[in-house]
């Protein structure tokens, strides 16, 4: 199989990675967050990965909100900051106060980013993270990707590579595809402090969309790194079929809304 | 435990773990311990012990006056180990009179070899639940004695006497005033033991970008900020390594 060729084309906004080799152009603009694959002369828009997971029930999710929220109104009741505010009116002055799940979740997503840059720095330049650089609460994490690397010696094949099927009309980007101990793996970073099996899925979702473009992983491996500066590798377990009913139950959802929407506008309009 | 000794607690654990890990550093991959390492080594194992490992006891039936010692020689062996591995130390002990009487003798040096150090001391009790209770309460009254006369506690039982060994009250109430957070920050490792860490990196086949990665993976970016919690992590790291 030869080696898919790539290009990155920053053009209005929109970041375009290439597969000239099947015809396949996949567009990315950040500020939404959407994909499109352009295929067969047609310009279509493609789930992301990741978004196409939402439609799983997380309840850990909802305990972990309930829980921020919680600690953040104590902390603000002990600053004295909650005097005079109703119990009901708590919440709006926790999140103004970036107290909550919100500002928690955010500062967990500029964790994401910020170790994932030393990933990309370290497998596309070559460049050894350095701790010191990081903010306080993110070293740790760099830490533990520092042990993995160090551990693992991954020979990077790909680095943060937009993938697309369009056989079934999604798209998302992945972290690395490496050789690990001669085997080709796809690897994704996680500083969620534990891999879900979200995190299968989506490895099997990137699989399936690598292998359209062209290529292949032997493996995946999702690495979690945690604040201690431990990493755990856990190897994908999902199978492309997992994802894709999955993908096929967001797909699903989304007609039975924009059914529900479109009936609901019939009846605005009638008189 | 109540709350408010669980502080002291994690400094006493602490500091132990710092001699340990100081300890390593000194001994680096040594296999057999000769004068001058055990000379490098037995400030360590005089290092004062944490006064959470320390009771006073009061007047108690058949014990007619208050001491002070520490609580278990199980600490004492703990620093054994840290320092000298448990390759290069030995304890035995003998009974007479049915177990109300032992001695303990605490041999430091490699196995098979004539001792570098040779300690020891007699223990009794007059009284214990069973029989197993009587060898046990000798063999310990000896063994924090004899211990302490190699190094580990030897602030507690500065003026021990055999038979008795809890007896320096003032000595360890003095230990307690002097180093009250024994635990402190690890130290930095002297240039030379930096040279060393370095030297072990190079050993076990890793390159400068290696090396920066393993400096980052235990929180530092360069080698002038190395500690010896470090260079212990960093060695667990290259055995780890060494072992795969």
């Amino acid at each position: 199989m030869s080696k898919p060729t790539t290009e990155r084309v920053e053009r209005e906004g929109s970041e375009f990675t290439h597969y000239p080799e099947i015809g396949l152009s996949i567009e990315y603009r950040d500020a939404s967050h959407r994909y499109w694959l352009h295929h067969e002369g047609e310009r279509r828009s493609a789930v992301s990965v990741t978004s196409a997971l939402k439609v799983l029930d997380k309840p850990a999710l909802v305990a972990w909100a309930e829980r921020m929220g919680v600690e953040g109104a104590l902390r603000l009741e002990r600053a004295g900051q909650l005097v005079g505010v109703p119990p009901e009116d708590a919440v709006r002055v926790v999140r103004m106060q970036s107290m909550g799940a919100d500002a928690k979740r955010d500062a967990g997503a500029d964790r994401g980013s910020a170790v994932h840059e030393a990933l990309r720095s370290y497998c596309a330049l070559g460049t050894v993270p350095k701790v010191g650089d990081f903010p306080t609460g993110v070293r740790g994490y760099v830490q533990g990707l520092c042990r993995w690397l160090l551990d693992a010696q991954p020979e990077p094949i790909l680095v943060e590579q937009i993938v697309g099927s369009p056989r079934y009309g999604f798209a998302g980007r992945f972290d690395l595809l490496a050789n690990l101990d001669s085997q080709r793996t796809l690897v994704d970073l996680k500083t969620s402090g534990r891999v879900y099996a979200e995190h299968h899925l989506q490895m099997a979702a990137y699989r399936t969309a690598l292998v359209e473009c062209g290529d292949h992983a032997e493996r995946s491996l999702v690495v979690s790194v945690s604040e201690d500066g431990g990493f755990t590798p856990v190897d994908g377990v999902a199978e492309a079929e997992d994802y894709l009913a999955v993908f096929d139950c967001h797909r699903a959802m989304g007609r039975v809304r924009r059914a529900i929407n479109a009936r609901e506008k019939a009846e605005e309009v009638v008189p | 435990m109540s709350a408010e000794q669980i502080p002291e607690a994690e400094v006493a654990v602490k500091h132990e773990q710092e001699v340990a890990a100081e300890a390593a550093v000194i001994r680096g991959y040594a296999t057999t311990l000769t004068p001058e390492l055990y000379l490098k080594l037995w400030p360590l194992l005089r290092k004062p012990i944490p006064r959470w490992f320390i009771k006073s006891v009061g007047v108690v039936k058949g014990k007619p006056y208050a001491s002070t010692g520490v609580s278990s020689a199980q600490v004492q062996v703990e620093r054994m180990d840290n320092v000298l591995t448990p390759l290069w130390w030995r304890d035995t002990a003998t009974y007479e009179k049915e177990g109300t009487l032992a001695r303990v003798v605490v041999e430091v040096g490699n196995l098979g070899e004539l001792p570098l150090v040779c300690r020891g001391s007699y223990g009794g009790v007059d009284r214990g639940s069973t029989a197993g209770n009587v060898y046990k309460g000798s063999y310990t009254n000896a063994a924090k004695v004899a211990f302490a006369r190699v190094g580990p506690g030897h602030e507690i039982y500065l003026d021990a006497v055999d038979l008795d060994p809890d007896v320096h009250e003032q000595a360890a109430a003095e230990q307690v005033r002097s180093h009250p957070a024994q635990a402190g920050t690890p130290r930095l490792l002297t240039p030379e033991e930096c040279a060393k860490v370095v030297k072990a990196t190079q050993d076990a086949g890793l390159d400068d970008d290696e090396l920066m990665l393993l400096l980052g993976s235990v929180g530092v970016d360069s080698t002038d900020d190395l500690t010896t919690a470090h260079a212990f992590e960093i060695r667990g790291i290259l055995d780890r390594r060494q072992g795969s």
